[in-house]
């Protein structure tokens, strides 16, 4: 059954896969940064960074099983299997802006300790350019770079069905 | 379209344009906190200045007047600023026409204090505009060794590195790596480049004189360590290999490739003089007598015949010193701090850098019982910047050499020598390891400067009036046949009395007073007035008294070319040495053998003064741990080091070996311990986080009174009034107390009372972020633009000063035309606030942050600094000194605790910011980085409305420096302690809670919830508040009206925004439409 679950996964599905593992990704990546005692950011805690990617993540995993709910239900087409598909289509639109609002809000936080570390003037790089600020930089950038593209992914995959399209005759409607 | 393709595509763009709104929103949040910069880059403005009721109004009619004047600043500077310290065999000035080998990287590659405009004026260049020759082999040379470089891009903005420059990076407490091109590199074309020479060169060279320049660089952040010194190499095949070689001696000693400089120069050219282009004293023995040679065994001669502090020039100053070397005006400048045999030997340096206690790692949040923070794991901190999770106050730092630093140390023990006190010739402290020896001490005094022209000095009269002014008469007469300006300097010698011998008052045996200088003509006299307030003839009794007393007796005023002759004209007119003097007054006051301690126990401004900084000593925390130096026993109370206890911390905190001292913090006497952990974590004022019953009464503010009605009121300029009251209540509680705990950037506009933004700038060299054209609002008188008729001054860099030249000039007059220059810039560039003048003293050679400040003593700095801010005061703008507290180094400058005793206090650091503050009512102040004694500086209630408030009356605004720590600084200790504005560059936030469950977005434990159990907070902050708004309101802020405009960039962000939510809403229906039709449909089937 799982392997018939696989099989009629389509780039929607994958989008919102690939939309949940590199949130959960950037999330945890973020989180090591206010966490590990060495960062240049610990405890610089951020609520609505970590409030909108926990939604996001919940949303994305809610999306994929209302997606594939009529399935497991055994509905091939009809009511239930239109709905899920609506439902799960919001759910994955919410998700990519909460996302995306994360990455942004986090490197709008970031970007004044970054400049500061990246490009101060040169005596003051000597000092604060330490093994540990400089991973400190770059795991934030990665984490925002990965946010980004966890955000941009499904947008982009949204354009295409959740489930592979297995009916030979499908009802037509006029532009 | 068919339905399976148009549905996708509708859920599409409904995604996308979703999506894109998302970004718009956040990416608005984000731009409006940087706001001032996204305005920067688009080249627009948020809001727009009426000038119309302009009165603050600019002493230059157009920007070219106003770049002219500034020029012919910086050029005067470097004239009255470049000292000829020694002049042998007629050197200098250099004939026009001479042939000058100019050598050594620093000649060509110098070390300026700022980036500079395009038309900055080069040492070769400016030689060359006097009529110099300069070798062109040797040109040639150090021009390919220039080809060697680094551009850097950082946003836009190219920074050049000449790789085989000077060492520009000053370290931060660590090894500081000697960089100089040795003439042995010359033949290299790998190293040298198109400049390299075949062997033999030396016979191409065409010079008679021999110009060599060596660098010490400095800086925010830097810090050098005594006896921690290396040498770069570089390998035949032109790689570089930085701290390539260890050096066994100090990094204000010049290094072996430096030496290798002066030897060739003196195999190439009959004559050399040495340029010493520095912040800091370097130790310059080898270059006046061989005994001082760095290495002992070393026989070399390196001798030159002149030398010339030309200190660390801006764009200008360097054309100044050309004109100086070559005679076209006379040398008037003097050393602003002593040259010693070795700084390192000086008694402040006994203890430098710091101890750590030796129970550093028991403090942490859990130990302290401290219910803000769970996290905080040690007190330890370790370099010029924080570390994140610490209290930042594991170092210690005793300065126990009193107020002996620089000149007054090595006088006065002089002094004694020659009168035969205090046991000054033991052998302790002595670098000879002998009897102790002046001339064995030093090389150069603090005030010499030499002459090109013979003159004399008579100190005609001196007048003192009591809480008054001591006022000098000079006579100079010009023994030349050359019309020329002289420069006179004014020191007093007070009594040395029994009273204070038994209570620990400490005197100068010469005290620099001020200085001026005349224009002279040919073989004529001129006289010149110099005057200080007479209040600085008191003494610090923290002892006795316990405020300033003047001792009864006979004041010595003397005039003398540094202090040691100063010194010498008081020994001669005492007759305790032989021969005869012009050069002192002696004037009684008061009744010998009497106290006066009333007169000077009174402030200016009517407040009592009396000891405030016991907690500050560190004999009050540790019982008579320490004896602070003294004449009366220079051998007895000799500074003991408590730094270099031959033990290091060896755990994991430490990032370098950093010594473990004899203290633990567990010793404090118990009634003593609770304040002490207080100070220590921020937590003297006790920030309630349940309710108490001191319920905020006015939260939301009383509104009414707003800015413009301060603009119009005739009250303004005082502070008593009530329409401050009546604005600061106008204030919500949370943005009182917001606007206080989010400075840095700029002072926000608070709601009801509508006050204008005001931008912080920096700094010492002038607006470091300030260009001329850059005001955006067509009807300013100083908008202009860059194609018009002012298109050549259009961007050029108004940071032109240089803080190190400033002191060097010992002319308050040079400083007072840099305040008038500093302020018409501001107003040039719609700046209004700016923290302009560096004033901490120099206890020590080894800070790096030198360069901002103009000497190490208090009352050059103090008489510098006033004049400064006195006409910067009359142009509107603010001018805050900094950084006010004991910022002696920049190592651990986040939170080092300092100790030191009340007459140090007083009569050092805080002098040197007293003449700007008390006396010419400076209008803001920013508070040192470090701890005084264990509270956090910018916390320190006793300093800031104690003595600053209290005393001198300062009504001006208070900030931090950057606050980097949130459990260093504690926001809510820093509002009790008088600031009125943290930097922690918050831009654009000046409430509390914009988080959204109310947290502050910093100090986490301050919400708006428990706020409100805060009201004497509150009430605090508001108050603190009123000095900043009656800073604003005297100053160029009050007349120009600020209005919110929507910039371009914010309204092409907000349609973007609608236009994509109009699509996602168009898309959105459509896709849930059909999708609903769809589903009917298929019900109906």
């Amino acid at each position: 059954m799982f392997a018939n679950l696989l099989k009629k996964q389509w780039i929607n599905s994958y989008g919102c896969l690939v939309g949940l593992l590199l949130g959960i990704v950037a999330l945890s990546i973020y989180q090591y940064t206010v966490g590990w005692a060495n960062s240049y950011w610990v405890h610089d805690e951020l609520s609505l960074v970590t409030g909108f990617s926990v939604w996001a993540i919940i949303l994305f995993a809610l999306a994929l099983v209302v997606a594939n709910l009529a399935h497991f239900l055994g509905e091939k087409k009809g009511f239930l299997k239109d709905v899920c598909f609506y439902v799960a289509g919001a759910l994955e639109i919410v998700s990519c802006c909460f996302l995306l609002a994360s990455g942004i809000i986090f490197i709008g936080d970031r970007a004044e300790g970054i400049a500061y570390i990246l490009f101060s003037d040169a005596s003051v790089l000597t000092q604060v350019q330490t093994p540990a600020n400089m991973f400190s930089v770059n795991l934030s950038i990665a984490a925002t770079i990965i946010y980004i593209i966890a955000g941009l992914v499904p947008v982009v995959t949204s354009f295409f069905p959740f489930i592979r399209h297995t009916e030979k005759k499908e009802e037509v409607t006029q532009a | 379209m068919k339905k399976k393709t148009l549905l996708p595509l509708l859920q599409g763009l409904t995604a996308t344009s979703l999506a894109l709104v998302t970004v718009c929103v956040a990416g608005h949040g984000v731009a409006n906190t940087w706001r001032n910069n996204v305005d920067a880059a688009f080249g627009q403005s948020s809001y727009v200045t009426d000038t119309s009721s302009m009165t603050y109004t600019s002493d230059y009619s157009t920007p070219k007047a106003l770049v002219e004047a500034a020029k012919e600043y910086a050029i005067n500077e470097g004239e009255e600023g470049t000292v000829v310290l020694k002049n042998d065999n007629s050197v200098l000035p250099l004939a026009s026409g001479s042939k000058i080998a100019l050598m050594g990287s620093a000649s060509y590659m110098t070390y300026f204090s700022a980036a500079g405009n395009s038309d900055q004026v080069s040492l070769s260049e400016a030689l060359v505009n006097n009529g110099l020759t300069l070798d062109s082999t040797l040109s040639t040379i150090y021009a390919g060794a220039a080809e060697n470089y680094t551009d850097t891009v950082t946003w836009g903005t190219t920074t050049r590195t000449y790789n085989l420059g000077p060492n520009d990076s000053a370290p931060d407490y660590d090894t500081y790596d000697i960089h100089e091109l040795n003439p042995s590199y010359f033949t290299n074309s790998n190293i040298v480049m198109s400049g390299a020479q075949s062997s033999g060169w030396e016979s191409n060279v065409d010079a008679d004189t021999a110009i060599v320049t060596f660098a010490r660089p400095g800086g925010e952040g830097t810090t050098y360590k005594p006896g921690a010194t290396s040498q770069w190499s570089i390998a035949e095949d032109g790689t570089i290999t930085n701290n390539a070689t260890t050096l066994d001696q100090d990094p204000l000693q010049f290094g072996p490739d430096e030496l290798a400089v002066i030897k060739k120069a003196k195999e190439l050219a009959e004559k050399v003089v040495v340029l010493l282009n520095t912040s800091v004293a370097m130790d310059i023995g080898p270059l006046v007598d061989s005994k001082w040679n760095v290495d002992p065994t070393d026989t070399t001669d390196y001798t030159v015949d002149g030398i010339a502090y030309i200190g660390v020039p801006n764009d200008y100053q360097l054309q100044g010193t050309a004109n100086v070397l070559t005679g076209k005006v006379n040398a008037t400048g003097a050393l602003a701090d002593t040259y010693a045999v070795s700084s390192s030997n000086d008694p402040a340096m006994q203890n430098f850098g710091g101890a750590a206690f030796r129970d550093y790692q028991s403090l942490t949040s859990e130990s302290v019982g401290d219910s803000r923070w769970s996290n905080v794991n040690n007190l330890l901190s370790s370099s010029s910047f924080s570390r994140a999770d610490t209290y930042n106050g594991g170092l210690y730092l005793i300065e126990t050499e009193n107020i002996y630093t620089g000149y007054t140390y090595y006088e006065t023990r002089y002094y004694d020598s020659v009168v035969g006190q205090g046991n000054a010739t033991s052998s302790t402290g002595s670098l000879t390891g002998g009897a102790w020896d002046y001339d064995e001490e030093v090389v150069y005094p603090f005030g010499h400067g030499l002459s090109y022209y013979e003159y004399d000095e008579e100190l005609v009269s001196v007048s003192y009036t009591p809480r008054g002014d001591v006022e000098a008469t000079v006579r100079v007469t010009n023994n030349s046949d050359t019309a020329a300006t002289f420069r006179s300097e004014l020191f007093v010698q007070a009594p040395y009395s029994d009273y204070d011998k038994q209570n620990g008052v400490e005197k100068s045996a010469a005290q620099f007073l001020n200085s001026a200088k005349v224009y002279v003509g040919a073989n004529s006299s001129e006289t010149v007035t110099i005057s200080v307030p007479s209040k600085y003839l008191a003494s610090y009794d923290a002892n006795g008294y316990g405020t300033y007393i003047l001792d009864g007796g006979t004041y010595y005023f003397a005039l003398g070319n540094g202090s040691h002759e100063a010194v010498n004209n008081i020994l001669t007119a005492q007759n305790h040495l032989t021969g005869s003097t012009n050069d002192v007054y002696a004037l009684e006051i008061g009744t010998s053998g009497e106290v006066d301690a009333t007169t000077y126990a009174v402030s200016d401004s009517g407040g009592a003064i009396e000891n405030q900084m016991e907690t500050v000593d560190i004999n009050y925390w540790f019982d008579d741990y320490t004896t602070y130096f003294s004449r009366s026993d220079w051998s007895g109370t000799y500074p003991e080091n408590y730094v270099d206890t031959g033990e290091t911390i060896t755990d994991s905190l430490a990032e370098t070996d950093l010594p473990l001292g004899e203290l633990s913090m567990s010793d404090i006497a118990d009634s003593k311990y609770e304040d002490y952990i207080d100070r220590l974590i921020g937590r003297v004022y006790d920030y309630n986080l349940t309710s108490n019953g001191d319920d905020v009464t006015n939260w939301d503010g009383v509104a009414g009174v707003t800015w413009e009605d301060l603009s119009k009121s005739t009250d303004y300029q005082d502070i008593d009034a009530d329409i401050y009251e009546e604005l600061v209540q106008a204030i919500p509680a949370y943005e009182a107390v917001g606007a206080i705990l989010h400075g840095g950037s700029a002072s926000d506009t608070l709601s009801n009372i509508e006050n204008p933004i005001v931008v912080q700038n920096d700094g010492p060299t002038g607006f470091t972020s300030g260009s001329l054209g850059e005001v955006t609002d067509e009807t300013s008188p100083y908008y202009f633009t860059a194609d018009g008729e002012y298109a050549d001054y259009y961007g050029w860099g108004v940071n032109i000063n240089s803080q190190t030249l400033l002191g060097s000039s010992f002319n308050p007059e040079v400083a007072s035309e840099w305040g008038k220059i500093l302020g018409n810039t501001g107003l040039w560039t719609g700046r209004y606030e700016i923290w302009g003048a560096g004033l901490n003293y120099h206890r020590t050679q080894y800070n790096g942050r030198n360069n901002e400040y103009p000497s190490e003593d208090p009352m050059l700095t103090n008489r510098i600094g006033a004049a400064m801010i006195e006409a910067c005061n009359k142009t509107g703008v603010i001018c805050g000194p900094k950084h006010i507290g004991f910022n002696d180094q920049e190592y651990d400058r986040s939170g080092i605790q300092v100790y030191l005793n009340e007459q140090k206090y007083r009569e050092t650091d805080m002098r040197a910011f007293q003449g700007a503050i008390e006396d010419e009512g400076a209008l803001g102040a920013m508070i040192a980085f470090n701890r005084v004694g264990p509270t956090n500086a910018t916390q320190s209630y006793e300093m800031i409305n104690g003595i600053m408030r209290g005393e001198w009356g300062f009504k001006g605004l208070v900030s931090s420096d950057m606050c980097m720590s949130y459990y260093y600084f504690s926001g809510p200790d820093a509002i009790y302690g008088g600031t009125t504005m943290l930097a922690d560059f918050a831009q654009g936030d000046s409430t509390i809670g914009t988080d959204t469950d109310g947290t502050d977005t910093n100090w986490t434990y301050i919400t708006r919830d428990n706020l409100k159990f805060n009201n004497t907070l509150v009430e605090i902050a508001r108050d603190n508040l009123r000095y900043q708004l009656y800073a604003f309101a005297n100053s160029a802020v009050l007349n120009i009206a600020t209005t919110y405009v929507m910039p371009g960039w914010e309204l092409g962000l907000n349609v973007l925004t609608g236009v994509f939510a109009g699509v996602a809403a168009i898309s959105g229906c459509a896709w849930i439409g059909l999708g609903v039709l769809n589903v009917l449909k298929k019900e109906e089937k």
